[in-house]
């Protein structure tokens, strides 16, 4: 033995205690919440711990796998894909599953993170492939859905639920997505030409339904007026035509004298003036002097048949 | 070598019993916990025994720690069951007691139902036609055991 001042009963007692420690260690187990750990006896699977403190007998129960049985988010790396109308699109994905088995992910399949990773990839490949870029770009929520009860049927045999799988993004390569760009452009110019010709149209009809309305009203106004003036006319005649009458009639109730003196007076006012009249100096005089004079004559013939009454 | 061991007053016992549980306060989830007691047992035991040879305090400890492990799991085990949430990170479980409209029908006892936005494998006694109302009732593993409910 060695030599340390020790005896074999105090060295049997401190390897004991070691000894102690060791299997204490190695049967108290603590399983921390949203996990389950596989015990191996001997090797074999027997059964899973769930959350707390358990002890498994030392020497015969070891831990197998210490499983997460949370749900887990498993980022699917980018990849080229190829679209039905042969478009190369690089697509990643995210995929949410949860363990609900411990005992199949820990065995039946060797590494579960990778297997699923592989699993995603390959069906987003399968199901996008399938599709034209078009249909790809706007049936995220179809291909997921496809995606999802897939992957799921897939690693059932895994003891895994996935609850999700989401196209993260989907990016076709740069010079697609500028064609695209300038499709959308020359959409967006072409409605906005047919805007810009719709408005035209519609402010021509507008105007030469104005200037229609126009010529109508106004034709309209010219006949009323017309209307108006031929009864003015009328009107105007209607009266000249009872003056006369009038007039005729007073001549032949009374003296024709009277009329002279009318023509007279009219006579006398236009010279008046004619004579006042501020823009010559020259006075003019009726063509026919005579007439005048002979108005003249008409006066005195006025006053000579008031003195013979008289 | 020798001399430190008969030099095992019960105050040493009593450091290492503290200096245990305080390494258990940080976290080795329990496996501690017992040695720390058997420690501080060891060292009550040394004050009433004061002439006790430093093997058998070892003898002592090593088996005061393993009974009181064992002990203190007896205790505790029970505590694993006790939870306000007991169905935690166990999907299958939290649905059963749920009950829905079927979608597709259970053929041959077997048929797939959605709940949420995922699909649940289920198994019946008998065949249900789609659109008829099911309960869960059990779930095993992945496998939602449903029956009919009128």
């Amino acid at each position: 033995m060695f030599d340390l001042g020790i005896s074999q009963f105090g060295v049997t007692s401190i390897v004991l205690l070691i000894l102690v420690l060791l299997v204490i260690y190695s049967g108290a187990k603590v399983v921390p919440q949203g996990y389950g750990w596989t015990v191996e006896r001997f090797g074999r699977y027997t059964r899973t711990l769930p959350p707390g403190l358990h002890i498994i007998i030392p020497f015969i129960d070891t831990i197998g796998h210490r499983q997460n049985m949370m749900e887990q988010v498993l980022d699917v790396p980018p990849q080229e894909v190829i679209s039905s109308d042969n478009a190369m699109v690089t697509t990643d994905a995210v995929c949410f599953f949860q363990v609900l088995d411990a005992a199949k992910s820990s065995y039946e399949v060797n590494d579960l993170y990778r297997a699923m990773q592989n699993l995603v990839m390959t069906n987003i490949r399968a199901v996008v492939g399938s599709m034209e870029l078009d249909q790809m770009l706007s049936n995220r929520d179809s291909i997921n859905g496809t995606l999802l009860s897939k992957v799921d049927e897939a690693t059932d045999p895994w003891g895994v639920k996935v609850t999700r799988v989401e196209i993260r993004d989907i990016s076709p390569p740069q010079d697609l997505v500028e064609a695209m760009a300038n499709q959308m452009k020359a959409e967006r110019e072409k409605r906005a030409a047919i805007l810009n010709a719709e408005g035209e149209r519609q402010a021509a009809i507008a105007v030469a339904e104005g200037e229609k309305q126009a010529s109508i009203l106004r034709a309209e106004g010219q006949k009323e007026a017309a209307f108006r003036e031929a009864e003015a006319r009328e009107r105007e005649a209607e009266a000249e035509a009872r003056a006369t009458q009038m007039v005729s009639e007073a001549i032949s109730q009374g003296n024709p004298q009277a009329l002279n003196y009318f023509v007279a007076q009219k006579y006398v006012e236009a010279l008046q003036g004619v004579a006042s009249a501020e823009n010559s100096k020259v006075i003019m005089m009726p063509l026919e002097a005579s007439n005048v004079i002979g108005s003249v004559a008409g006066i005195s013939e006025l006053l000579n048949a008031t003195k013979i009454k008289g | 070598m020798s001399e430190f061991f008969t030099e095992l007053s019960p105050w040493h016992w009593l450091i290492l019993g503290m200096l245990l549980l305080g390494f258990e306060v940080l976290g080795t989830a329990g496996f501690l916990l017992g040695i720390a007691l058997a420690a501080l047992l060891q060292a009550v035991i040394l004050f009433v025994v004061p002439d006790m040879g430093w093997q058998q305090q070892l003898l002592v400890f090593a088996l005061a720690s393993v009974i009181f492990t064992l002990l203190y799991w007896k205790l505790f085990r029970r505590f694993n069951d006790r939870s306000d949430q007991p169905l935690l990170n166990d999907r299958a479980a939290q649905l059963v007691g749920r009950q829905l409209v079927l979608a597709g029908p259970i053929e041959n006892g077997l048929g797939r139902i959605q709940i949420g936005d995922t699909l649940w494998r289920a198994q019946a006694d008998e065949n249900i036609a789609a659109g008829s109302k099911i309960e869960i009732v059990d779930s095993q593993g992945m496998v939602l055991v449903v029956k009919q409910v009128d």
